[in-house]
């Protein structure tokens, strides 16, 4: 490896412009971010504080080791969805440590609707969990929820990935041998009762923590014994009657102590090893990134620049530096663990295909993990490289990727568009973590070329029928196509919809990356393979 | 992290987790490099000290500038919360807060008492002390003599409220 | 009668056992220390020249046994015996015991021990010799009115014992209501120590001084003083601090206290140490209170200023030699203070504590000497008394003995009991104290100026820190690569 060498001007007005641009959507992220961590109205805050509970950072900054990092999942899950308040979908999830290991957090938000679970809600509870399987990541469940939100239920229960699939992996986990510890907070009721019963241990906080399958009102109404939430499943009686919960806390600190305690016990997991070294900063300085990065996806850029910036040393070995320019392929280190990456600067062509699907083999085969920069708008059309077989070549590319077993990561840094997105393992491709830039797109194609072609579509059938479209009519057709499809491509809309793990100021693409291939190494890679290549 | 509290106020909690070179006390870290013999420098905000600090089971006796504090580490899995209180024993049953001796006892078995009257008073280390009455009733039991010895936490006195069938 | 002293029975443990040592071995005066199972670690034990084994349940009544501590010191072919202070120091029995033996008692004969040793006796042994005393009732004049002519002396009263001393078998009462318990309990505590319920009553001077005079006397009728002490820092009866000279005293006062110690001392043909103790009131007058027919706790104070050696003094005046030095020739040069480090919890109502020393270390510095009766692992229990250690300063003049107190009672470190240093370190920075405005009365008055400020948030912290630092079960969490780079990073 060597360190690239950069060619960026950082006086030029281009960079600036860039510079200025990227800091504007980096600042209203960390606004957004901001507000759906902690802007809660004053009335649910107060209601916590009588109740005796905590928020949910205040329960984290007790449970995870301080002064350790935590890479979130999800921040800005439902941010445009429901009533545009219902921030992160009223769940907290990522990555943190506790005596010095990682673990995964599912936690509920009480001070968001009460914790109640709405379909996102649902949706970010199974990401979770598919990650800890994926990862082989110990699980600490922190329950505090109202329920399904009820007017919503059939988007949250009955679908093969909704509400049940949350008890399925956690069956899972416990089959793989996972540890998951759930600390009931509040009320685990009906389906909710399962996490803590299908946790290895569980903890109960005297006095609101409460697990039953029918609470109060239900059980009133179904046979009408009337019976106090902490006689019917209360810390009391689950830690000495029925022994649904094994520790009682006094309070919420208390619990966080125990949870502590009881994951000091488990046994560590024992790692898969990878080529590692110790880490380097990057030689350039990544705040460079925003000059780099047009926000403007239509606008180049070379990803080299952007690989320089976020991997040690700013070192790296390029592959085939010649051949399939459109594709870069190399190897460089990110905190200290080599890794493959993949990224584009420009369309896929048939050579850049072959020469993605070869290194993905080498890397593979030798137990390299993948790193794939998207700034993707797809492969090259058109007869000739028809002809040359750019289905086939891309099928290649695709069909390769999905065979890797090593662990793949992807960051959205431009655009995602078509069939781009698949060979350059889009969520569907079962990579370990998708993240956006505050600029990216993510859509089946641009929104112009939408616009277009269903303007065209409708301008040449009202044609046959002798219709002849006026300009403004023409715009009539297009403008709702361009505005939706703007809306639905943007990186926010994507996250809303937990299409990617979250949205990354670019400074902190080194950290995440750094954090979710260290913590891809809880679980043991399986042989490589693939399957048949259309040659 | 582990719980440590301090004797004198067991009633907050603080969790500590030690890292290299450092310590982090309720979040916030604590720069400690050991000196010497039990000597620790802590530097924290700007400030530095030399401490001293020496364990000895689940007790911890730290000395700051010839102040000595005395801490205690806390097991969060244990279910009941350790509370002591001098002389407290619940009900009607006086405590000895140390040991000593009876020096002399001020009222009889079956005596009819006030919450805070004298019962008795004891003696240790030239430092004397009156037990008083935790409640209203009558002296059940009063199961020391005048110059006999005691333990700390051996019953005194014992009086039962009136409505009592013991 | 002059006798050389060549081995030497120290007839106490702890602190004193060690300084009185300590002089006899400069004196090239072998030495033997008693020793009892439960107290095998008191620093006297390992520098002693012998160690004999005494026996007694509990621990302390091996030294309050009379034969036993006599049989010891002559099997052991001891020519003399050193009784402290405490223990039997001021039982004429003992002293008698001694001689009987053939051994030399290094103190007064037993008949002034008996003089002096009963209050009573000693009250009226003073009148006599024209030095003023506070009214009183003896309960022995008339037991059956005692209580009423007690109450006629006038409040507030001290009720005391009349065979008591040290603080013990004393009580206060300050109205009627207060008188009958305060009897009560005076009788059955002095039963209990001294064997002796005999009571009297002495009207209790408000705001008293308590000012004594360190004497000497010699077989030859030569009295002299060493100076006067202030030991008015007391709680519960027992001084806590004293110092020398006594802070804010007229000289001719001074003198006149004095000149009544060595009259009263003379008059009782005194031999060897003695204290004369007084009570000064604010309006200028004394009145004696009782003399002290031994070495006392705070005799450092008075070396410090004269440069003299009183146990040195004592052993001399054993031998049967003359006092070797005039009281002109006594001379007193800047200021002394001591301060008794006790294991209790002063904030807590000077509440004794018990434990073991898991941590010693001794102050140092100039002007500095610090009496120690512990070593490391000593364990400290309701056994014995709970004087650890005196923590002595002398310097040219008060402020700067305050100032080297301050700074050792700071370095004064016991870890695993809990002491009262930091208490008397904050007595020590009282702007009272610091003027000399003290009388007996000074801890109850800034009871509230004494209590502790807590701590601030970042000395708990360091606190915290240091007490998780040496918890060997509180093991390192390794924070692995790349999360320990990486801090307390959020996305």
């Amino acid at each position: 490896m060597s360190r690239i060498v950069s060619k960026i001007d950082t006086s030029s007005p281009s960079y600036k412009k860039n510079y200025d641009a990227m800091t504007e959507k980096v600042q209203a992220l960390k606004d957004k971010v901001h507000k759906a961590r902690f802007e809660r109205p004053e009335r649910d805050i107060e209601r916590l504080r009588r109740q005796k509970k905590l928020t949910v950072r205040e329960r984290l900054d007790l449970l995870l080791d301080p002064g350790t990092p935590f890479l979130e999942i999800g921040t800005l899950v439902a941010n445009k969805a429901y009533t545009g308040d219902v921030h992160g979908a009223g769940q907290v999830s990522g990555i943190g440590i506790i005596h010095g290991r990682e673990v995964i957090i599912h936690a509920d938000d009480p001070s968001i609707k009460g914790g109640a679970w709405y379909p996102l809600s649902v949706k970010k509870i199974v990401r979770t969990l598919d990650i800890a399987i994926e990862n082989h990541l110990p699980v600490i469940h922190l329950c505090d929820s109202a329920g399904g939100f009820l007017p919503l239920q059939s988007e949250l229960f009955p679908d093969r990935h909704a509400a049940g699939r949350i008890f399925r992996n956690q069956c899972t986990l416990s089959k793989m041998g996972i540890p998951q510890i759930a600390v009931v907070l509040g009320h685990c009721t009906a389906g909710g009762a399962y996490i803590p019963a299908l946790s290895d241990y569980s903890v109960i906080v005297r006095g609101n923590g409460g697990v039953f399958l029918g609470g109060p009102p239900l059980v009133k109404a179904a046979t009408g014994e009337i019976v106090s939430a902490e006689d019917l499943g209360g810390a009391a009686m689950h830690t000495t009657v029925s022994g649904t919960c094994d520790y009682a806390a006094d309070d919420e600190p208390h619990a966080m102590a125990i949870a502590r305690d009881i994951f000091y016990n488990t046994s560590p997991i024992a790692k898969q090893t990878i080529d590692r070294v110790q880490a380097q900063a990057p030689f350039y300085d990544p705040k460079e990134l925003y000059g780099i990065v047009p926000t403007d996806w239509k606008t180049g850029f070379d990803m080299r620049e952007v690989i320089a910036r976020v991997v040690d040393a700013s070192n790296f070995h390029e592959y085939q530096p010649d051949y399939g320019t459109t594709m870069i392929c190399g190897y460089a280190r990110i905190w200290g663990c080599k890794v493959g990456i993949l990224a584009n600067n420009g369309v896929l062509f048939n050579d850049s295909s072959l020469k993605a699907a070869h290194f993905m083999r080498l890397c593979d085969r030798d137990r390299t993990p993948l790193v794939f920069l998207q700034n993707i708008t797809g492969y090259m059309v058109g007869r000739e490289y028809e002809e040359r077989g750019i289905t086939k070549d891309g099928a290649k590319m695709i069909m390769t990727q999905v065979g890797c077993t090593v662990p793949k990561f992807t960051v959205i840094v431009g655009g995602s568009f078509g069939a781009g997105n698949y060979g350059m393992c889009g969520r569907a491709f079962d990579g370990r973590f998708l993240w956006m830039w505050p600029q990216s797109q993510i859509a089946v194609m641009g929104a112009e070329q939408a616009a277009n072609t269903l303007a065209d579509v409708k301008i040449r059938q009202l044609e046959r029928n002798g219709h002849q479209l006026s300009a403004q009519e023409i715009a009539a057709i297009r403008e709702p196509v361009l505005a939706s499809f703007e809306a639905e491509s943007d990186a926010y809309y994507s996250t809303s919809q937990m299409w990617d793990d979250g949205i990354l100021d670019p400074i902190d693409t080194r950290n995440a990356l750094g954090m979710a291939i260290v913590s891809s190494l809880n679980a043991p890679f399986s042989e490589p393979g693939y399957g048949v290549l259309r040659l | 992290m582990t719980i440590l509290q301090f004797s004198d106020s067991p009633d907050a909690k603080h969790q500590v987790q030690v890292r290299a070179q450092a310590v982090f006390v309720d979040g916030v870290c604590v720069e400690v490099r050991k000196h010497a013999q039990a000597g620790f420098i802590c530097t924290q905000n700007g400030r530095t000290e030399r401490l001293l600090a020496v364990s000895h089971g689940d007790t911890i006796y730290v000395q700051l500038r010839g102040r000595s504090v005395r801490l205690q580490r806390v097991d969060p899995t244990r279910a009941a919360r350790a509370g002591t209180s001098a002389g407290g024993g619940g009900g009607g049953a006086s405590l000895a807060p140390m040991p000593g001796v009876v020096v002399a006892l001020l009222v009889a078995a079956g005596q009819q008492v006030k919450k805070g009257d004298a019962l008795l008073v004891i003696e240790s280390m030239k430092m004397q002390m009156t037990i008083s009455s935790e409640l209203d009733g009558s002296v059940k039991e009063l199961p020391l003599a005048v110059g006999q010895t005691f333990q700390r936490s051996d019953i005194l006195a014992l009086v039962i409220t009136n409505g009592d069938a013991l | 009668m002059k006798k050389t002293i060549k081995k030497l029975f120290i007839a106490n443990r702890a602190e004193i056992a060690l300084r009185i040592l300590r002089t006899a071995r400069r004196l090239g005066i072998t030495t033997v220390v008693p020793m009892h199972a439960q107290d095998q670690n008191g620093p006297a034990l390992s520098q002693a020249d012998e160690i004999v084994e005494v026996f007694g349940t509990p621990a302390v009544a091996a030294w309050l046994n009379i034969e036993a501590m006599v049989a010891a010191a002559v099997k052991t072919g001891c020519d003399a015996v050193h009784p402290g202070y405490g223990f039997l120091s001021e039982n004429a029995a003992f002293a008698k015991a001694v001689e009987e033996a053939g051994l030399i008692f290094v103190g007064p004969s037993a008949k002034v021990i008996e003089l002096m040793g009963d209050k009573i006796s000693a009250r009226h042994f003073a009148v006599t010799q024209g030095v003023p005393v506070t009214p009183s009732a003896d309960e022995a004049d008339n037991p059956a009115t005692f209580e009423k002519r007690a109450l006629e002396t006038g409040f507030p009263l001290l009720i005391k014992g009349a065979a008591g001393g040290g603080g013990k078998g004393m009580q206060i009462a300050r109205n009627e209501q207060e008188l009958s318990q305060a009897i009560q309990v005076a009788r059955a505590e002095s039963l209990r120590y001294f064997g002796d319920g005999r009571l009297f009553a002495e009207r209790f001077v408000v705001q008293p001084r308590h000012i004594e005079v360190q004497v000497f006397g010699d077989s030859n009728g030569k009295v002299i003083h060493l100076g006067e002490r202030e030991c008015s820092i007391q709680r519960r009866f027992q001084k806590l601090i004293e110092e020398s000279p006594a802070p804010k005293l007229p000289g001719d006062l001074r003198e006149r206290i004095c000149a009544a110690a060595v009259k009263l001392a003379s008059a009782a043909k005194y031999e060897n140490a003695g204290t004369v103790e007084f009570i000064v009131s604010p309006e200028g007058e004394f009145f004696f209170l009782e003399m002290n027919t031994r070495l006392q706790v705070e005799h450092p104070v008075t070396e410090m200023v004269t440069g003299l050696d009183l146990v040195e003094l004592q052993i001399t005046i054993a031998e049967g030699k003359d006092l070797p030095l005039e009281q002109h020739q006594v001379q007193f040069s800047g200021h002394s203070i001591e301060c008794r480090i006790l294991a209790e919890d002063a904030d807590a109502g000077f509440v004794p504590d018990t434990g073991k020393v898991l941590l010693l270390s001794e102050p140092s510095g100039p002007g500095v000497r610090f009496d120690c009766g512990v070593t490391q692992g000593s364990p400290i229990s309701a056994d014995f008394d709970s004087l650890l250690a005196k923590l002595v300063v002398h310097g040219a003049d008060r402020a700067v003995a305050i100032s080297r107190m301050r700074s050792a009672l700071a370095q004064t470190t016991m870890l695993g009991v809990t002491i009262n240093n930091d208490f008397l370190s904050r007595v020590l920075h009282h702007t009272a104290f610091a003027s000399g405005d003290t009388d007996t009365g000074f801890l109850e008055r800034y009871k509230a100026d004494l209590t502790p400020e807590a701590l601030t948030l970042v000395e708990q912290q360091m606190v915290l820190a240091a007490a998780a630092s040496a918890a060997p079960d509180i093991s390192m969490t390794l924070i692995p690569e790349p999360y320990a780079s990486m801090g307390a990073w959020r996305n």
